[in-house]
């Protein structure tokens, strides 16, 4: 039996039976609800791995003396940089400042937090250059949002500036000199300092405010020793990746230390989408698997009397099971291409619409192979396995009993 | 006209709780090409059961059965599945029909394993064979849109697909009225005239009108009736 005529006559069987064309819908559906929510699940710990953790706070430890007694004792800040995957580690007071500037107006109150950075804490720079060892520079938001209500505004609002003219342009950051002797403390001296804007990056992939601006440590020391507020410390310590916290930790527990994330990681609601994720695509493929073997079987029970008169036409066994095989792998692989290319349809689709609001969270929904093999794996392979038993048992038996077998 | 099958001593017989049933006991018969056989009989006679193993789709006990100048026994599954394709065509009570083709796509299923017929002649021929049973106006319905006499002649023709040396047809009017039985009857004399070996088993008494050689099946011998 030719291969080509195996082919177009399978494809009659199936086509012209009504029943055939539901059952392969309702796996063609399966497969596509497993393909999305495998490709959900898979951008969305893409977009945990690759932007949430750029965040530095979340692997930022605050380290304190365990016990009280020694407190106002400094820290042992060159041990601390000594531990493996320390990136960084600097007094708190330098971490973030928050005061007036510049860039005050009828829409903005132009209070911005500066925050320090060095060259080990790498910050992604979307546009224009990163800070080096330059002074007087700034790297903002690329959508800056020189506002104190940054906070409540939704990431979503994008481009709140307008990028292109950002890099350039210049701000006087206003901060003022106390006298911390005074019983209320009283302004000395009030101080602006001009920044230029080198650089922006995107918040959505840090995960902050849009008044948040990056300045080098140095420039940061000066304000904040300017300034000199009286202020309890601590020293923070930067790691370089969230896998490695523990074993900081660790190291930092053995030096008499005790230290703390300063912003800790909610783990719980990727872990629960994850899992729901999970939950839907083994629900979608087990329906499909089961759907697909129980329409197997009972096609080749349905189709045992066939058997037999092509066994009496003078069809072997042979011819017989190159017939079924040749079949039901083409049926499930055309249907599992026609999922293939729905999703692919429906992917150009929805990421032209309703997913292109996403791209402001810097989600990116990914294509990925992993999702593919699975349910190819699954869909196509199980039933695949399944029905060759079937068809082996079924074409073993004698014509006789072939053909008294009723549908 | 020849001897195309020759059996001798062939026995079969059935064992079923303790109890043994011989069904066909030392047969000898013989059966050559251009003509019409009748195989007649009671109920559970053992019709079937014989022209099954002249059919190669059922075996014996014991004896010979020589097709073709050539002793089955020896045969493997394939060289049996290749003499049917080549030279049986089988007719049922059943039709048996595949409903999802058409009817002239049903007759083209035996030559899907015949190389010898071209692709681009399967289509003529099965209209041609379609036409020989005068269905030349049905060949693209399906086997539910015809009649229990239209589905047997698409059963006929599908039998011819491989123009076989011997049709064996086992009550092939037992579901359908005396008007088409006429009919199914004067088709498959026109096949014995054309050279064909035709059996048929059946219980109407009207073959005797059609056949060349009547057969009756009693207590598991077979016996001669009449020559015409
Ligand atoms: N697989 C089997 N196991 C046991 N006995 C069987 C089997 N097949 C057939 N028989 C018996 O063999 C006998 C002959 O059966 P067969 O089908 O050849 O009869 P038949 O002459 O064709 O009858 P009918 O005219 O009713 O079709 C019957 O008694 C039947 O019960
Ligand atoms: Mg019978």
């Amino acid at each position: 039996m030719k291969f080509k005529d195996i082919l177009k006559f399978s494809f009659l069987n199936i086509s012209r039976s009504k029943k055939n064309i539901y059952i392969l819908l309702v796996v063609i559906l399966c497969s596509l609800i497993s393909l999305f929510s495998l490709t959900v699940l898979v951008s969305f710990n893409h977009f945990i791995e690759s932007n949430y953790y750029k965040n530095i706070g979340f692997r930022t430890l605050n380290v304190f003396y365990a016990d009280g007694s020694n407190m106002g004792k400094p820290i042992d800040t060159k041990k601390l940089k000594q531990i493996n995957h320390v990136v960084e580690v600097f007094n708190s007071k330098y971490a973030t400042f928050t005061s007036n500037s510049s860039l005050e107006n009828s829409k903005y109150d132009g209070i911005i937090t500066l925050n320090a950075i060095t060259e080990n804490l790498q910050l992604e720079v979307v546009k224009g250059e990163n800070i080096g060892d330059k002074r007087n520079v700034a790297i903002c938001p690329i959508n800056f949002y020189p506002d104190s209500s940054a906070s409540d505004l939704s990431l979503s609002l994008k481009n709140n500036a307008d990028d292109k003219n950002l890099i350039g342009k210049k701000f006087k950051f206003k901060y003022s000199k106390y006298n911390n002797n005074a019983e209320r403390p009283e302004v000395i001296e009030n101080f602006e300092k001009e920044f230029e804007i080198i650089g922006l990056y995107n918040t959505n992939t840090t995960m902050t405010n849009a008044n948040q601006c990056y300045i080098s440590m140095d420039d940061m020391k000066e304000i904040v020793d300017t300034v000199n507020q009286n202020k309890v410390t601590s020293t923070y310590v930067i790691v370089d990746s969230l896998n490695n916290i523990d074993s900081v930790v660790n190291e930092i527990d053995n030096m008499g230390y005790y230290s703390e994330v300063t912003t800790v990681f909610d783990s719980k609601i990727i872990n629960n989408f994850s899992l729901i994720c999970n939950i839907i695509s083994l629900i979608s493929l087990s329906v499909a698997v089961i759907v697909l073997v129980l329409y197997i079987r009972k096609k080749i029970i349905n189709e045992s009397q066939n058997i037999g008169v092509l066994r009496s036409l003078g069809y072997t066994k042979k011819d017989i099971k190159k017939y079924y095989l040749i079949e039901i792998l083409s049926s499930i692989l055309i249907t599992y291409l026609f999922s293939l290319l729905m999703f692919g349809l429906l992917y150009v689709l929805l990421k032209n619409t309703i997913l292109s609001s996403l791209n402001l969270y810097n989600i990116d929904i990914v294509i990925n192979l992993f999702a593919y093999l699975t349910t190819f794996s699954i869909i196509v392979i199980i039933p695949y396995l399944l029905s060759m038993i079937s068809i082996y048992k079924v074409t073993n038996k004698t014509i006789l009993k072939l053909m008294k077998m009723e549908e | 006209m020849s001897k195309i099958i020759s059996v001798n001593h062939l026995s079969k017989s059935y064992i079923t709780e303790k109890k043994r049933i011989d069904i066909l006991q030392e047969i000898n018969v013989e059966f050559e090409t251009g003509k019409f056989y009748a195989i007649m009989g009671h109920s559970g006679s053992g019709k079937s059961t014989l022209i099954n193993i002249l059919g190669l789709i059922d075996n014996f006990d014991s004896g010979k059965y020589i097709l073709f100048g050539k002793d089955i026994t020896a045969m493997t599954d394939n060289e049996l599945s290749k003499i049917r394709m080549k030279n049986i065509g089988f007719i049922f009570q059943e039709f048996y029909l595949n409903n999802t083709l058409k009817a002239w796509e049903n007759v083209v299923v035996p030559m899907l394993i015949n190389d010898e017929i071209p692709k681009k002649e399967r289509k003529e021929r099965a209209c041609k064979l379609l036409k020989m049973v005068g269905l030349e106006d049905r060949m693209e319905h399906y086997p539910k849109e015809l009649s229990g006499g239209e589905q047997q002649r698409v059963a006929i023709a599908r039998a011819l697909a491989n123009n076989p040396k011997m049709i064996l047809a086992d009550e092939p009017t037992g579901n359908l009225d005396e008007e088409h039985e006429e009919q199914i009857f004067n088709i498959l004399k026109e096949i014995s005239k054309s050279g064909k070996c035709v059996i048929v088993v059946t219980h109407s008494n009207d073959v005797k009108k059609y056949a060349d050689i009547i057969y009756k099946i009693s207590n598991g011998k077979i016996v001669r009736q009449d020559e015409i």
